[in-house]
């Protein structure tokens, strides 16, 4: 049976965004069968990535697994969503290899748990000792600010804004003196030289 | 362990001639011979996932070229892409077909790089000097078309920023010209080396069995025999209207990666041959999309892939109807080459293989850790 | 005679340096790049004379360039540089080729015993490779050697330019000799595909690693006084030795020449494929020479 259809026995719905690209939506307990009969049955047999999606306000993580076909011709997203606060996942490492690195660098960013995982250690990060960064509720400029001290101005240091609206006005007023002069020098030449009528045609 | 323990522990990197780019290898030696290697990588990161979803798509597109140095175009492409993807836009012909020159250029520049390194790690010094010469040249045709060298900021969502200068397919011909009779030196300099030859069969050999299963793309994948690739398999942009072969061999070692790159290096000239023909001469170059902070992302997520020179590069973007980008997650080639695939390989091999293995997977530490 | 022996040095050094400068060129040319001045060495050499050590290990760590540069002097005051003057010849009459062999092992053995005091992983792992690799160069080289000693029979050099003076230079009589001893001068002078111990690639540059300031510099001009010194034996033994100046530049500039042309166009050998090849090829022609010496004079 083909995808469609099997994914519909199942009360999943399969959503074809383009010519190469599927997305399935799942619950969390049905997550591993899925994905064990997407290898088994429809050859996609490829992980090609983990995605993570934080939606601070629902309280979710929105997961994508990537899978690809041996032909390499389709992707398929497979979709989950976990709690934020307890976020743990199946650990896929045994199944696919390339599945460790993956988790553990979600584990480093977001604080999924990943049970049975042989090294969640630091990825990139050393002796990190806040909130995992990628979440949404971690505030980057605050945290630049409270880490590093800025330093003070130069002691000749001048407000942009000011010197700004200054220069700006005094361009102004220099535009306005030359339309001024300008025209009263026209005034003194017509004065001077009253013009002449040209005779157009004989 | 047991045979961990008279090891001596070295640490190949982060600043070593041998590697490529800013990452260290923990090597457990017993002799020369490697018992135990582990990847650290952290020199490099840059948060700039992190960095995205604070920007609108114009924001976002000045550094998004920024996350793999090599090779800046298909980080670029994809995001172009995806953000068309996701807003539904449409490019002209036109710029499709200035999209795919610049993917291609780029290719020949990367795989120039790549054979500089690959020489260099064994010692020959020769090969660097003459093959970041050549890729100078590209990159003053770059400099000439997009305004940088090596960072373009050129493919935008809905087209490219500008049009071509006048006389650049010219130019570009030209080029190829030269590139045609440098690659037969290189030949016989290089791929037929008799000392290269010997340090490079049979070293790094890749199980085909699991290539795969195990996401291994590029040219470790092609090197074992497995014809696929991005632009034959999902084609995009162009390239199911143009002309050109995939090369493969069959023994997945360090020398058979290396025929393949020299391979793709005549197929890119090939393809930029029929892409000098074919090109339209009328054309809008960028599809209008409104301002900066009213160009709003529809709620929706998408995944698209793009073949860079080392292998297929994945984006995942997803939009959440404001003007930012709520998560843009990249998935370089190097990833599982660095972890799964580099670590295995080179358990039981020597310290004079390091730095030759690395370079033949094409591992590249700013897109592991962006 | 400390005088002459004073001169001598100074004349290796100067000829070392700008024959190392003339490599530098000669090299830049082909890989096409920007090209330093011939005296470039000099400029490097007496900066790096007047710098300090930046870290010590102690004594034993410092006897390594000094027990390279002991060898490397003494080669060169052994060796006799000009055939026809009675230039240093009261010194010269002391060494044969016997006593020359062992002094050009002297200076990796030294190296090996102070790099080691110094802690360094990679400078551990140069100075085996480097060892490791003096045994597969040696083989052929010694085998020419005693193939020369042979057709002279004798080992005095001086004797062996005479014997060239009247039946015509080795180089023509025994080409397979020269052949098998020049595979490993290349290995001798420090030239891709043996230019092992120091690899940047692999080992950080194995024994230099932890060497600034003076003895870094102690080791460039030992280096260039030790070329020297191996270039006018290969003249000596091969080409019948020099009885000028002019001829001593000339003939040093061509074997030189050929050397660092191999070597700018090949890379590196791993330790055990330099072994294994200098055991078959080049050993396999020096002993089909020497047995054209033994069996047909």
């Amino acid at each position: 049976m083909d995808l469609a259809s099997k994914l519909e026995k199942l009360s999943l719905e399969l959503v074809q965004k383009n010519d190469y690209l599927y997305k399935v939506s799942v619950k969390i307990d049905q997550l591993e069968s899925l994905l064990l009969s997407f290898i088994n049955e429809f050859n996609y047999i490829t992980l090609d990535s983990i995605n993570c999606r934080d939606d601070l306000e629902d309280g979710l993580f929105t997961i994508t697994y990537c899978l690809q076909t041996e032909a390499r011709d389709h992707i398929v997203m497979v979709q989950t969503s976990i709690e934020r606060e307890t976020a743990s996942l199946p650990t896929m490492h045994t199944i696919w290899p390339q599945a460790e690195i993956m988790e553990r660098e979600m584990h480093e960013m977001f604080g999924v748990d990943f049970p049975g995982h042989p090294t969640l250690i630091d990825f990139a990060l050393e002796y990190w000792d806040n909130i995992p960064p990628l979440r949404r509720d971690f505030d980057t400029l605050e945290y630049v600010n409270s880490m590093n001290p800025f330093r003070g101005q130069r002691t000749d240091a001048l407000d942009t804004k000011e010197e700004m609206k200054k220069k700006r006005e005094a361009k102004k007023a220099a535009k306005l003196k030359a339309e001024q002069e300008a025209a009263a020098k026209a005034a003194q030449e017509e004065q001077n030289n009253p013009k002449q009528e040209v005779s157009g045609d004989e | 362990m047991n045979d961990l323990k008279n090891t001596i522990k070295i640490f190949h990197g982060p600043q070593h001639p041998g590697i490529t780019g800013n990452m260290s290898v923990e090597l457990d030696l017993l002799g020369e011979t490697i018992k135990r290697a582990r990847v650290h990588v952290g020199y490099l990161h840059r948060g700039f996932e992190k960095l995205v979803e604070r920007r609108t798509v114009v924001q976002a597109f000045t550094i998004v070229c920024r996350i793999c140095v090599p090779e800046p175009d298909p980080n670029e492409e994809n995001f172009a892409r995806a953000v068309e993807n996701l807003a539904g836009l449409e490019i002209s012909e036109k710029a499709k077909y200035i999209r795919t020159m610049v993917l291609e250029m780029q290719r020949l520049a990367n795989l120039f790089l790549w054979m500089g390194g690959q020489a260099g790690s064994i010692g020959l010094g020769l090969i660097p000097q003459w093959s970041v010469c050549d890729r100078d040249y590209m990159l003053d045709l770059f400099e000439e078309l997009t305004g940088g060298r090596v960072y373009h900021m050129y493919a935008f969502p809905g087209g490219v920023r500008r049009d071509l200068p006048d006389g650049f397919l010219d130019k570009l011909s030209d080029l190829l010209d030269y590139y045609e009779k440098r690659i037969i030196v290189y030949n016989n300099t290089f791929f037929d080396n008799v000392i290269f030859k010997k340090r490079a069969i049979g070293v790094g050999i890749v199980n085909r069995d699991e290539v795969l299963k195990n996401a291994y793309v590029g040219q470790t994948m092609r090197a074992c025999g497995i014809k696929k690739d991005v632009r034959k398999d999902m084609p995009y942009l162009m390239y199911d209207k143009l002309d050109f072969d995939i090369p493969i061999q069959q023994d997945g070692d360090v020398y058979a990666r290396a025929l393949v790159r020299r391979d793709e290096m005549i197929q890119s000239i090939r393809i930029l041959r029929q892409i000098i023909e074919q090109m339209p001469e009328e054309g809008d170059i960028l599809q209008k999309i409104q301002k900066h902070r009213k160009f709003k992302l529809p709620a929706d997520d998408t995944y698209v892939q793009t073949e860079s020179a080392r292998g297929a590069m994945s984006y995942y973007m997803a939009g959440d109807g404001s003007e930012k980008i709520r998560r843009m997650q990249v998935r370089g080639p190097s990833l599982v080459h660095a972890y799964t695939l580099l670590e295995k390989l080179l358990v039981d091999s020597e310290l004079a293989d390091v730095a030759m293995t690395m370079n033949s997977l094409g591992i590249c530490p700013p897109e592991i850790e962006r | 005679m400390v005088f002459q022996i004073i001169l001598l040095i100074m004349l290796a050094y100067v000829v070392g340096f700008i024959y190392f400068g003339l490599y530098r060129n000669i090299t830049a040319r082909i890989q096409g790049r920007y090209r330093p001045t011939v005296y470039q060495s000099f400029y490097d050499s007496i900066k790096l004379f007047s710098k300090k050590q930046s870290v010590s290990y102690g004594w034993m760590f410092y006897l390594g360039p000094i027990i390279m540069a002991t060898g490397a002097v003494l080669t060169l005051i052994l060796v006799p540089v000009f055939s026809d003057s009675d230039f240093l010849r009261s010194v010269t009459s002391q060494g044969n080729l016997f006593v020359l062999l062992y002094l050009m092992v002297l200076g990796p053995l030294g190296n090996a015993l102070a790099v080691g005091t110094g802690g360094n992983p990679f400078g551990v792992m140069g100075v085996v490779r480097g060892l490791t690799r003096l045994i597969g160069l040696e083989l052929p080289f010694y085998i020419a050697v005693v193939g020369l000693i042979i057709a002279a029979n004798s080992s005095d050099i001086v004797h062996i330019i005479d014997m060239q003076k009247i039946g015509g230079l080795n180089i023509i009589n025994h080409p397979l000799l020269f052949i098998g001893a020049m595979i490993s001068m290349v290995g001798f002078f420090g030239e891709s595909p043996f230019d092992i111990p120091g690899a940047p690639q692999e080992v950080y540059s194995g024994p230099r690693t932890e060497f600034s300031g003076k003895f870094l510099a102690l080791l460039m001009s030992q280096g260039s006084l030790f070329a020297f010194a191996k270039l006018v034996l290969i003249v000596d033994l091969f080409l019948g030795g020099a009885d000028s100046l002019e001829m001593l530049v000339l003939k040093t500039f061509a074997i030189f020449v050929s050397i660092i042309f191999i070597g700018i166009v090949y890379g590196r050998y791993k330790v055990e494929q330099a072994v294994d090849f200098l055991m078959k090829l080049p050993t396999l022609i020096a002993v089909l020479g020497l047995a054209r010496v033994v069996w047909f004079g």
